[in-house]
C-alpha cells in the first residue's frame, strides 16, 4: 500500500467518522435541541466533503449517510439517500465549474441544499396531504431548522477545509 | 463537464441515484422501509446512539441544573414557603395535640375537683444551674396567677409559684429545699412534711420528714397533700415512699419520696389559681404554709 493510498484511506475514514458523529448528534434526543428545533448536520457535512473531495466522494457519502438518516427519519425510506446524493454531486460539480471554494459559497450551497431538502419534504410530506395550518408550521418549524442548519455549516466548512489541507499530499502543497 | 458525464463515476452515481429512487418509490408504494438497508443502518448506528443518548442525558441533567438555575431557585423558594407553612401547621398541630392532652388531663382533674380553677401553662425556661429543677412558665399575673399557687400535672404535685411576672412565673419544685408541703400517707394516715434535700434532689427524690417513730409507713405507699394550711389542695398525689430511715435525732422517721410527677422533664403544667380552702399566702421565709397537722 502506497503512502498516498494509506493517507487517502485515513482521510476518508476520518471524514466518515465525522459524518457519523454528526449523524449521532443529529439523532440523539435532546442534543443540540434548541426550543424543539434540531439542525440537520449530516447534509452540510456531506456537502463540505463534496466541495473539497469532489462530486464522486461527496455523492457516495451523501448516499450512504442519507440511508442512515432515512433509518432514523420519518420521511419515505430512500428520500434522504437520493436527495443527499443529488445535492452532493451538484455541490461537487458546482465548485469545480461554477463557484469558487470559499466559505461563503459553501455555506450558500449548504443553505440551498437544506432549503431544497426541507422544501421537498414540506411539499411531499405535508402539502400533498392537504394538512391545515401549514404556513405557520413552515415558519415555526422548517424555516428555523434551515437557518439553524446553515449556521452549523460554518464549523463543518472550517473543519473539512482544515482536514483537506492536512491530508493533502506533500507534493501538491505549496 | 462533458468529461464527468462520460466517466464511470457518473455511471456509479447514476446507479446509486436510481437505486435510491427505486427504494424510495418502493417504500412509498408499500408504506414500509427497505427492511435490509434500514436494519443495516440501524444495527450500525444503534449502539452509538445508545451511548450518545446516555451521555446526552447525563450531560443534559448536569447542565439543566445550571440552565434551569433561576427556575430551580424559584421552585426552591416555593418549596421552602410550602415547607414553612407545613412546619407552621405541624407546630400548630403539635400545640393543639398537646393542649388536647392537657385539657383531657384538666378535664379529669376538673371532674374530680370541681372547685379547682386551673390555668394551663407551658414550661418556657429552665435554669440549668439550679439543681432543684426550678422552671419558668408562660403564665403570669395577667392570667390570674399569684405567688404560692400550686403547680401540678395530672400525675401529681410539681411545685409552687414562687415569683410572678406579668406574663411569666417562676416555679419552685417540691425537690427544692425551700419548699415544704404538708402531706400524709394515704394508707397509714401518718402525716409529715415533704421537702427537698440537697443530696436526694440530684436523684430527683425528696424527703418526707417528721413522721412518727411508730408509723406503719412502708415502701410504695402513696403520699398526698394534707391540705392543711390552705396552700395546697387536699389529696394531690405527691409521690411514693421509696425508703424509710430513722431521723438523726432518733425521735422520728424520714422517708425518701419519689415524686409522682416527672419533674425534670415536665413541659406542661396546670396552675391551680383557686380551690376551696385556699389561704391568702405562702410564707416564703419559713418555706411552708403551715400545713402540718
Amino acid at each position: 500500500m502506497t503512502k498516498l493510498l494509506r493517507r487517502k484511506i485515513i482521510k476518508f475514514l476520518t471524514y466518515a467518522l465525522i459524518v457519523f458523529f454528526a449523524y449521532i448528534i443529529q439523532t440523539t434526543p435532546g442534543l443540540f435541541d434548541f426550543y424543539g428545533i434540531k439542525p440537520l448536520l449530516v447534509l452540510p457535512a456531506c456537502i463540505c466533503i463534496a466541495v473539497y473531495e469532489g462530486e464522486f466522494a461527496g455523492g457516495l457519502f451523501g448516499f450512504f449517510f442519507g440511508l442512515f438518516c432515512d433509518s432514523a427519519s420519518e420521511t419515505v425510506f430512500g428520500f434522504n439517500a437520493f436527495v443527499f446524493l443529488v445535492f452532493c454531486v451538484f455541490a461537487g460539480l458546482a465548485t469545480i465549474y461554477i463557484f469558487r471554494r470559499s466559505t461563503m459559497n459553501i455555506m450558500l450551497l449548504c443553505f440551498g441544499a437544506v432549503f431544497l431538502r426541507s422544501a421537498l419534504e414540506y411539499f411531499f410530506g405535508f402539502i400533498l396531504y392537504g394538512y391545515e395550518n401549514l404556513v405557520p408550521f413552515f415558519y415555526t418549524e422548517i424555516a428555523p431548522q434551515i437557518v439553524f442548519t446553515s449556521i452549523f455549516s460554518f464549523p463543518f466548512c472550517i473543519l473539512f477545509r482544515w482536514l483537506h489541507k492536512k491530508f493533502e499530499p506533500e507534493t501538491t502543497k505549496e | 463537464m462533458q468529461k464527468f458525464f462520460k466517466s464511470w463515476y457518473f455511471k456509479v452515481l447514476c446507479a446509486l441515484a436510481i437505486f435510491a429512487a427505486a427504494i424510495m418509490i418502493r417504500a412509498a408504494a408499500s408504506g414500509s422501509a427497505e427492511v435490509f438497508l434500514s436494519q443495516a443502518a440501524s444495527v450500525i448506528s444503534q449502539p452509538f446512539l445508545k451511548i450518545s443518548s446516555s451521555v446526552t442525558n447525563s450531560v443534559g441533567d448536569f447542565l439543566n441544573r445550571f440552565a434551569n438555575a433561576e427556575e430551580n431557585y424559584l421552585r426552591v423558594q416555593e418549596l421552602e414557603e410550602e415547607l414553612r407553612l407545613a412546619n407552621e401547621k405541624l407546630v400548630d398541630y403539635e400545640q393543639k395535640k398537646r393542649e388536647n392532652e392537657q385539657f383531657r388531663e384538666f378535664l379529669g382533674l376538673k371532674e374530680t375537683n370541681p372547685d379547682y380553677d386551673f390555668e394551663p401553662a407551658t414550661v418556657i425556661g429552665r435554669d440549668s444551674t439550679n439543681r432543684f429543677y426550678s422552671f419558668t412558665i408562660d403564665k403570669g399575673s395577667i392570667h390570674g396567677v399569684e405567688a404560692a399557687d400550686p403547680v401540678i400535672t395530672a400525675d401529681g404535685l410539681v411545685g409552687i409559684v414562687w415569683e410572678v411576672g406579668l406574663t411569666y412565673s417562676h416555679v419552685r419544685t417540691i425537690l427544692d429545699i425551700s419548699v415544704e408541703v404538708g402531706v400524709y400517707d394515704i394508707s397509714t394516715r401518718d402525716s409529715g412534711i415533704v421537702t427537698g434535700d440537697i443530696t436526694l434532689s440530684a436523684s430527683e427524690f425528696c424527703k418526707l420528714k417528721y413522721l412518727p417513730k411508730e408509723s406503719g409507713i412502708a415502701s410504695g405507699n402513696l403520699i398526698v397533700t394534707s391540705g392543711i394550711g390552705g396552700v395546697f389542695p387536699k389529696d394531690l398525689p405527691v409521690g411514693n415512699v421509696k425508703s424509710i430511715e430513722v431521723d438523726s435525732s432518733g425521735l422520728s422517721l424520714t422517708a425518701v419520696i419519689s415524686p409522682s410527677a416527672d419533674i425534670e422533664n415536665v413541659t406542661d403544667v396546670l396552675v391551680i389559681k383557686y380551690f376551696n380552702g385556699q389561704s391568702t399566702g405562702y410564707n416564703k421565709s419559713s418555706g411552708e404554709g403551715g400545713e402540718t397537722e
